[in-house]
């Protein structure tokens, strides 16, 4: 005999603790550090509202932090882009910055959902939900950005490859807001590419693949990147593989990858062929980038 | 031809009822009753479970629940067509979301608290997700009292085992099939259980008045079909329940007959009368929802070399009915009788079994049980094909039934002014180049190729049902249509009001449709929107109701004109005497009868009236032998291809469909042409509710049940409306399209890549993952040899 919670599915959003929309910085920030875990910070809500309507979290105050000014925008400073944390994915896709100096994040962002979400969505939310298989990460990891981070204690920056600590799990403290993402610029050429896999046009991806080659100054110098998303508890970066492609091509690359690699088995697909897109394609995107080197 | 001289009819006109873009329609969630209390279900965690106690005390302390209902509160099951349902589980819950408890309460808000506060004692029993598992001696049983339950005459109940419905088809002698036979190809093929993705998830409110009367809101395709199944299932009589018409946001079968309206009555029944509303949410719609089955095809078929004719077909078809059998035994039943498609095969041998499962249930979807049979037939043709070292077109070719001539297996002559299924077949033939191979992509990974399939449909509907039609002037000359057609969707009302107009010749703007604002009380009666059958049937019952008002309009001009009514014309919203024009009456001065100069008025209101039944069907006996089709749609459908052979994906460069059809609208007809071959292309390959090893849906909603995005419409879709033959009594020779187009493109699809890279897929959906798999498992080499010219070797 067993006595069983029963299976109920909700229709209606919990009631709030509170709801607060701070105008400044500041005044978040206070918030946050008062409020501490109680705590939820409302950027796009795509992923805020699903969690609350599924009771995913519990009766959190919500601090909606969408009308803070200084959150938002592209801007060039010297040699980095600084995207603040609630510039929406629709707004960097339509950006001629984005274009002309990040290709990849460009062609990250064009795959990313619809244009319902990415009217919506913005890229501090997009970092901090921490999904395995969140787009924007896969080009901020191979241009080396770092996340800015603020609280009343301060400001820091944070290299992204150690931003991601598990399956929606980031090293941000409560308290802590992250204020926007740095990328620097390369600054020789590059050339990108992004591969995904999913179901349909707009779908959460099965498997996300970047590559990124930047040439140095010397002729046939350059360094190559890869990422992937969705094939482990949080997005991969592969870093400075121009050796490994050098002494053994794609099946050299592959090793290393596949060291690293370990992708689960859901409703989404099969671990077998999670692994079975990693392999074939890292092989396209190293025939697209490096086929003619 | 004819075909000019028609003011309305074939046009592109565009739909009259824009309530949804004023945003003027009502759906249930929009419509207030005072004093509605909310109601939330409470389902079983367990695919199999034995309820040995219900603890509702806590729940019922929650503020603002009313009323906490369980199995207790309904000794007793309901049904229309096999009662094995009951009102909320009671001794046993019988899939993972069974509904076994109901609260009620004042908001949804206190009523979601309460549920998840309902306390349920299970003992879990052994349980059965697999048909062909259930069908086993040893199987656990899901209604051991099988037996006992009543149900309709034509059903085949076989107790003591899981099977709620067998039917039998018996046609020539398979012995002699397989004599004749120089090749046979036995093959299994399998569809999955699907959600109709119904944007507007079905919800229903309901009361009962302090007349008796009880009173329901619902989104249904069948207003009237809620009204009989309830009344039949309660024992209420017809009268006493009164369903209100609503805009319904899509059905596509899900909503065709009783869905839970009986919950909201009962529990207003429990209530004193008081109204309660249930309406689910997308989660909800997949745990208490009716869906799609799931099928298994087994199937025999020989053919001989000289002449490439099918000698014969043995078939052991399964329906996996989920839980319940009330609605799904009826498709069990159509899988039986449709047993050999548009083919002419003289020896027939099938068995069509309902088979409970412990799952969610089923009923009708879209192009009820065809588009899954071709999935399976139309494969089995392409493989017959090719192992007679023939084209496949040239195959079905001489292979389809002859108008006039052949005989459906049960027995029924094909009609001759069905049309003409080989000018359909040869002409999607030509649209798709047949012959001309694809030009393939530079990609070394992505092949290209085509297929061909025929699919046509033939409405499964009762021999008896009926459906009828009022028309009635209004005193400025226009005219009121009432009938029973729910919309759902589909713009039925303006084909239906396109002629009246048409046989009246009055402005289309002088004919009123009622929509919305009708219940089944002061509207005729209609059997459901379903069958392809709106536009075909309630269209004749508009045009005998027509035509009985134009008999009353000469009848009573011929009086005031003094002439025979048979010389007097009706044209320009006016009654004409033939060759003297100038002897006119405005059709405003006899609407309301006559009156002359003197005050003398004659006749009143002029009102016609209508109604229609089919004429050439019959029920099936227990060898399958009678009349099950009024009509058939003959359809062809081909696709061309590319496949990814390294990610499994498929992109459908171009699809064309062929319908021997003509149509009442040309916006509306196209638009369910273009609707069906998106949906079925779908279906092909991405649609599955995916079930854990317990039976919990692993993705009850749109995150993860893939629907096809405006990005994965295919380049290119061509639709053709050809008239070989007019079929006579159908409204201006338009038969239904509302399913046909459907139609074959699983098959289709299947077939086409095969003939990309011979594979064979007989599992749906095709999905990249699946296609990789079986890449795998059939041709290793094809794979491994473009991996290895990616390294550039």
């Amino acid at each position: 005999m067993k006595v069983e919670s029963p299976l109920t599915f909700r229709t209606t959003l919990p009631e709030l603790e509170g709801y607060f929309r701070p105008k400044s910085l500041d005044e978040a920030l206070s918030l946050l550090s008062e409020l501490g875990e109680r705590a939820k910070i409302y950027a796009g809500g795509t992923d805020l509202l699903i969690d609350m309507r599924l009771r995913n979290i519990g009766n959190k105050v919500v601090v909606d932090i969408k009308e803070i000014n200084e959150l938002r925008g592209i801007r060039e400073e010297g040699d980095s882009i600084f995207i603040g944390a609630t510039t929406t994915i629709h707004e960097i896709k339509t950006s001629s910055l984005i274009a002309s100096r990040l290709p990849l994040l460009k062609q990250v962002v064009e795959r990313f959902a619809d244009q319902f979400i990415r009217t919506r969505a913005t890229v501090g939310g997009n970092l901090c939900n921490a999904s395995p298989a969140a787009d924007t990460p896969l080009a901020l990891l191979i241009y080396g950005s770092e996340v800015e981070i603020a609280s009343v204690a301060g400001r820091k920056r944070v290299p992204i490859k150690d931003f991601f600590k598990g399956v929606k799990r980031t090293i941000l403290a409560p308290g802590e807001l992250v204020t926007g993402v740095r990328v620097p610029v390369p600054q020789g050429r590059q050339r990108v590419k992004y591969l995904r896999f999913d179901r349909s046009s707009e779908d959460l991806m099965i498997v996300g693949i970047a590559g990124a080659v930047f040439e140095g100054r010397e002729p046939g110098d350059f360094e190559f990147s890869l990422s992937y998303g969705a094939v482990a508890p949080t997005p991969l970066l592969f870093k400075g593989l121009q050796d490994a492609y050098k002494r053994g091509g794609a099946d050299e690359v592959l090793k290393i990858v596949k060291e690293k690699v370990s992708p689960i088995s859901d409703v989404r697909a099969s671990k077998e062929y999670r692994m079975h897109l990693v392999e074939v394609g890292t092989r396209l995107i190293i025939k697209e980038l490096l086929g003619g080197v | 031809m004819q075909e000019e001289k028609y003011l309305y009819i074939r046009k592109p006109i565009p739909r009259r009822d824009i309530d949804k873009l004023t945003g003027e329609a009502q759906f249930i969630a929009d419509i207030e009753i005072p004093g509605a209390l909310w109601m939330k279900l409470v389902g079983s965690p367990y695919p199999h479970a034995r309820i040995l106690e219900i603890d509702t005390s806590e729940a019922e302390k929650v503020p603002g629940v009313e009323a906490v209902l369980t199995g207790k509160d309904f000794p007793f099951k309901i049904g229309h067509h096999i009662r094995d349902r009951d009102v909320l589980a009671r001794d046993r819950a019988l899939y993972v979301g069974h509904p076994v408890a109901a609260v009620i309460a004042e908001t949804l808000e206190a009523a979601e608290k309460a549920a998840e506060l309902v306390r349920v004692k299970y003992e879990p029993l052994p349980y059965v997700l697999d048909p062909l598992e259930a069908m086993k001696p040893d199987a656990p049983l899901l209604h051991p009292n099988l037996g006992e339950y009543e149900h309709l005459p034509f059903l085949y109940p076989v107790p003591g085992t899981n099977i709620a419905h067998k039917f039998k088809l018996r046609k020539g002698s398979i012995k002699d099939g397989e004599r004749e036979a120089d090749v046979v190809v036995e093959e299994e093929y399998r569809l999955p259980m699907l959600h109709h993705s119904y944007l507007e998830p079905w919800g229903a409110a309901a009361r009962v008045r302090s007349d008796g009367t009880i009173e329901i809101w619902t989104s249904s395709q069948g207003p009237f079909a809620v009204r009989t199944q309830l009344a039949h299932s309660l024992h209420i009589p017809e009268s006493r329940i009164v369903v209100h018409y609503l805009y319904v946001g899509g059905g596509f079968g899900a909503k065709s007959d009783l869905f839970l309206e009986y919950l909201p009555v009962l529990a207003s029944m429990k209530l004193n009368g008081r109204p309660v509303k249930l309406i689910l949410n997308r989660e909800e719609s997949f745990y208490y929802g009716f869906h799609r089955a799931e099928y298994i095809f087994r199937m025999k078929t020989g053919a001989r070399k000289s002449d490439g004719k099918i000698v014969f077909h043995k078939g052991e078809y399964i329906y996996g009915t989920g839980h319940a059998a009330d609605l799904g035994s009826l498709l069990g039943n159509t899988i039986g009788w449709l047993a050999t498609g548009p083919y002419d095969i003289p020896n027939v041998w099938i068995d069509s079994y309902t088979v409970y499962t412990n799952k969610p249930t089923t009923t009708a979807f879209r192009n009820y049980t065809h588009t899954e049979l071709w999935f399976a037939f139309e494969q089995q043709m392409d493989i017959l094909a090719e192992r007679l070292g023939m084209d496949p077109v040239e195959f079905r070719l001489r292979n389809l039934i002859k108008p006039g001539a052949s005989t459906l297996p049960t027995g029924q002559q094909i009609s001759e002014d069905w049309g003409d299924p080989e000018g359909v077949l040869k002409r999607a033939a030509e649209l798709i180049e047949w012959g001309k191979e694809p030009e393939q992509p530079r990609e070394p990974w992505k092949r290209r190729a085509k297929a061909i399939v025929m699919a046509p449909k033939g409405p499964s509907m009762p021999p008896n049902i009926t459906t009828s039609a009022i028309v009635k002037m209004n005193e400025d000359g226009s005219v009121d249509l009432l009938t029973g057609v729910a919309e759902i969707g589909q713009g039925t009302l303006n084909s239906l009001a396109m002629m009246v107009a048409e046989e009246l010749q009055i402005p289309l703007e002088k004919v009123r449709v009622y929509g919305i604002d009708r219940d089944t009380s002061n509207t005729p009666y209609d059997w459901e929107t379903c069958a392809s059958r709106a536009t075909f049937a309630i269209g004749q019952a508009v045009l005998k109701a027509v035509d009985d008002l134009k008999q009353q309009i000469k009848q009573l001009a011929s009086q005031i004109l003094r002439v025979d009514p048979s010389s007097i014309e009706i044209r320009d919203g006016k009654a004409v005497v033939k060759g003297e024009p100038w002897k006119a009456l405005k059709l405003e001065e006899v609407a309301m009868g006559y009156t002359f100069p003197d005050g003398h008025a004659i006749h009143g209101q002029l009102i016609g009236r209508g109604s229609w039944v089919p004429r050439r069907t019959t029920g099936l006996d227990e060898e399958g032998r009678g009349h099950p089709l009024e009509f058939v749609t003959y359809s062809a459908q081909a696709v061309e291809i590319e496949v990814d052979i390294l990610s499994g994906r498929i992109d459908i460069l171009k699809a064309v469909a062929v319908a021997d059809t003509p149509f009442i609208n040309k916006i509306l007809a196209l638009g369910q042409a273009y609707g069906g071959a998106l949906m079925g292309i779908n279906v092909a390959l991405r649609e599955e509710i995916k079930f854990d090893e317990n039976g919990k849906i692993l993705n009850p909603g749109f995150t993860d049940y893939k629907i096809a995005r405006a990005g994965d419409i295919p380049k290119s879709i061509i639709v053709e409306f050809l008239s070989t033959k007019l079929l006579h009594d159908a409204p201006y020779g338009a038969k239904g399209i509302g399913e046909v187009f459907l139609g074959g493109w699983p098959a289709a699809i299947a077939n086409a890549l095969y003939r990309a890279i011979g594979v064979r897929i007989k599992r749906a959906p095709l999905s990249p993952e699946r296609v990789v798999e079986e890449i795998k498992k059939q041709k290793p080499d094809l794979l491994e040899n473009i991996v290895k010219k990616l390294g550039g070797e």
